[in-house]
């Protein structure tokens, strides 16, 4: 390589002109550290060496003004990132409003704010029937009424007062210099606006909540209070008035009672605490007991007779249904085994709950034929009662099941028709044989009514699709006479004959009649009306 | 002979395509070569390739200043152009050149000479597959 034009090999005086344009270049290497990359050094035509320098310092420049941008721009951007982050760290995506984590700290800041005893109530807000919303409607119309009660939530509180989404359909609100009269006043204001009508594409949706209210002041432990308003709230949904409920210490008891009881319930089996009682089937046109239902019962030392409305749901909520249900089968088998061993009628049918969560069981069916097998009960003398709603809700899963069940001769009923879903053309669809009508379909309706057309028109229809029909809580001849009426095959109520043990439900199958008066023929009883 | 072949009066380089099959840019001394005199020469380089990969002689011993935009444009992948020599002399084109190779990351492989004939013989060699 040559010498380069600007250099010599021995040194030389800096000429004036050299040192004017080296200080120029030092002057942008200065702006450069002070990374200000406006000013460019002059490049010569000559292209010697102190060009090179202010050329290779211009070049410099620019790549760091890039990087200077491009550093600028990631720092914003993930700044905005950040931002975005700390957002939904804090706040809910679907309404705005402040998440748990959130409401929980503005609780404690309140606390922390408030002096001279003054109290900071929480209000824990639920949707009442949201499930059904999201169920029937899909969850696009449920996100939508989240998001209409965030803003109305808003729009009811006081400036300053925290509105947070909590849970899926919980809300809360921390109101700070509450009273028990201002408290109540903006309860009823928010129970007032949500109660609104709203639409969903264009259809009218009414929207109801429970509240319950809990009051808090310097030094109280978060966790209780939020517990203590849902106390409240839980208190509020149990007394359907829709009245917010202010939390007292007696709201406790009945929630105490159920844990009691549900610690219980899991050593009742071993226990054996838990029995069966056989309510009679009538058939209407010959009186005749035609068969019972097996109904569990559970009666301990502590609580005494507990209501299966009570225990059932408890037995759900802990998974205990499986156990429970299996327990019911095998009882129920074994006493009708016992029965025909004495001489029951063998086309006198018994009737068993099952629950879904059996006919989930993919390998239920098979089990059910052996325990039909192993007690010596023909399987068209077993009746399998399930409800309407749990056909329904879970009907890819169980329709397998019971139509397996029905091709191996059981009967399947369906129970408590005309609470739930009442539409004739899941009858079409599900393999059903007997359709057990609800109480209150029965009961509501008098003579020559609307709801009489109605409820003679649904047996007919229920009768042209082959099926039979039971009326349910028939309590007297009047309601017996009115099944009769609207063209029933069947009751089962107080009227036809109670709940009773084992040996009375034997007694009944043997060959009962039941007169007008409700007074039974043809075999020893022992009512307990 | 070489001879200049894709190159115009107005253009402030000469580019033209070498009898060994290689192409040649040559800028006019001292030239500040900005964006659209980048885009210019990487356009006529291709249009002398005659639609084929070459390899590309760069003279760069009379170069002028070349700005952040015209760097970014040499070394982006373009058409026509293959492996690519740049050759040097003067300190100013040695610190353009450098900083062409070493900020840039170039999309073809570049080397720096201040030797022509050792820079053909590279580009014949980096070259040949270009050429098949």
């Amino acid at each position: 390589m040559k010498p380069s034009p600007g250099c010599t090999e021995q040194a030389r005086p800096i000429v004036p002109e050299v040192r004017r344009r080296l200080f120029e270049i030092l002057d942008v290497i200065e702006g450069l550290a002070r990374l200000e990359f406006g000013a460019k050094a002059r490049v010569g035509p000559r292209g010697d060496v102190i060009d090179a320098m202010a050329a290779g310092v211009n070049m410099l420049g620019e790549e760091l003004s890039a990087f200077a941008d491009e550093v600028e721009s990631r720092t914003q951007a993930l700044t905005t990132a950040n931002e975005e982050l700390a957002h939904r760290a804090l706040f809910d995506s679907l309404t705005g409003l402040p998440n748990r984590y959130l409401v929980r700290r503005r609780l404690e800041e309140a606390l922390q704010a408030e002096a001279h005893g003054r109290k900071v109530a929480v209000l824990s807000i639920d949707l009442d029937g949201f499930k059904d919303v999201n169920d029937s409607l899909g969850h696009a119309a449920g996100d939508h009424v989240l998001a209409e009660v965030g803003a109305r939530l808003l729009g009811a509180v006081r400036p300053g007062d925290t509105v947070g989404r909590v849970g899926g359909d919980e809300f809360a609100v921390v109101m700070r210099g509450a009273s028990l009269r201002s408290t109540r006043s903006a309860a009823g204001r928010i129970a007032d606006r949500l109660n609104g009508p709203t639409e969903i594409d264009g259809r009218p949706l009414r929207i109801s909540a429970s509240i319950g209210i809990a009051f808090a002041e310097a030094g109280d432990d978060l966790e209780d209070v939020f517990r203590h308003a849902d106390v409240a709230l839980y208190a509020c949904k149990a007394a359907r008035t829709g009245a917010p409920q202010v939390y007292t210490e007696e709201l406790h008891e009945p929630i105490l009672h159920r844990q009691r009881l549900t610690a219980s319930l899991r050593g009742a089996l071993d226990r054996q605490e838990l029995s069966l009682v056989y309510q009679p089937i009538m058939e209407i046109g010959s009186r005749r007991i035609v068969g019972v239902e097996a109904l569990a019962r559970w009666t301990t030392p502590e609580f005494g007779n507990v209501s299966p409305a009570v225990f059932v749901p408890i037995a759900e909520q802990i998974g205990f249904m499986p156990q429970l249900g299996e327990w019911v089968l095998q009882k129920a088998l074994s006493d009708a085994r016992d029965w025909l061993g004495a001489g029951a009628p063998r086309e006198r049918h018994l009737a068993v709950n099952l629950s879904a969560v059996q006919l989930e069981d993919a390998q239920f069916p098979r089990h059910l034929r052996q325990l039909l097998a192993d007690a010596h009960v023909a399987p068209g003398q077993l009746v399998v009662e399930v409800t309407e709603s749990q056909l329904v809700e879970l009907m890819d899963e169980t329709v397998e099941a019971l139509k397996a069940i029905r091709e191996s001769g059981t009967r399947i009923a369906l129970d408590d028709f005309g609470t739930g879903y009442s539409s004739l053309s899941y009858l079409r669809a599900l393999p059903v044989d007997v359709v057990k009508i609800d109480r209150a379909f029965i009961s509501g309706i008098g003579s020559g009514s609307e709801e009489w057309a109605f409820a003679q028109a649904v047996v007919r229809l229920v009768q042209r699709l082959g099926l039979r029909t039971v009326a349910e809580g028939v309590e007297d001849a009047v309601q017996l006479a009115h099944a009769r009426a609207i063209g029933c095959d069947m009751a089962q109520g107080f009227f036809v004959g109670r709940p009773e043990s084992p040996a009375i439900g034997h007694e009944q199958l043997i060959g009962a009649t039941v007169d007008a008066d409700g007074r039974v023929y043809g075999a020893p009883r022992s009512r307990t009306a | 002979m070489n001879v200049p072949r894709a190159s115009s009066a107005t253009e402030p380089f000469r580019v033209w395509l070498r009898d060994d099959g290689l192409v040649q840019i040559s800028w006019h001394p001292a030239t500040p070569i900005d964006r659209s005199a980048a885009e210019a020469a990487v356009r006529v380089i291709s249009e002398a390739g005659g639609g084929v990969t070459r390899g590309l002689l760069v003279d760069m011993r009379s170069t002028g200043t070349m700005d952040r935009a015209a760097r970014g444009v040499f070394a982006g992948s373009n058409p026509g152009i293959g492996s690519v020599a740049l050759w040097v002399e003067s300190p100013l084109s040695v610190v353009i050149a450098n900083f062409f190779l070493g900020l840039s990351k170039s999309a073809n492989a570049t080397r720096l000479f201040t030797d022509e004939d050792e820079a053909v013989a590279w580009l014949h060699r980096a070259s040949a597959p270009d050429r098949a």
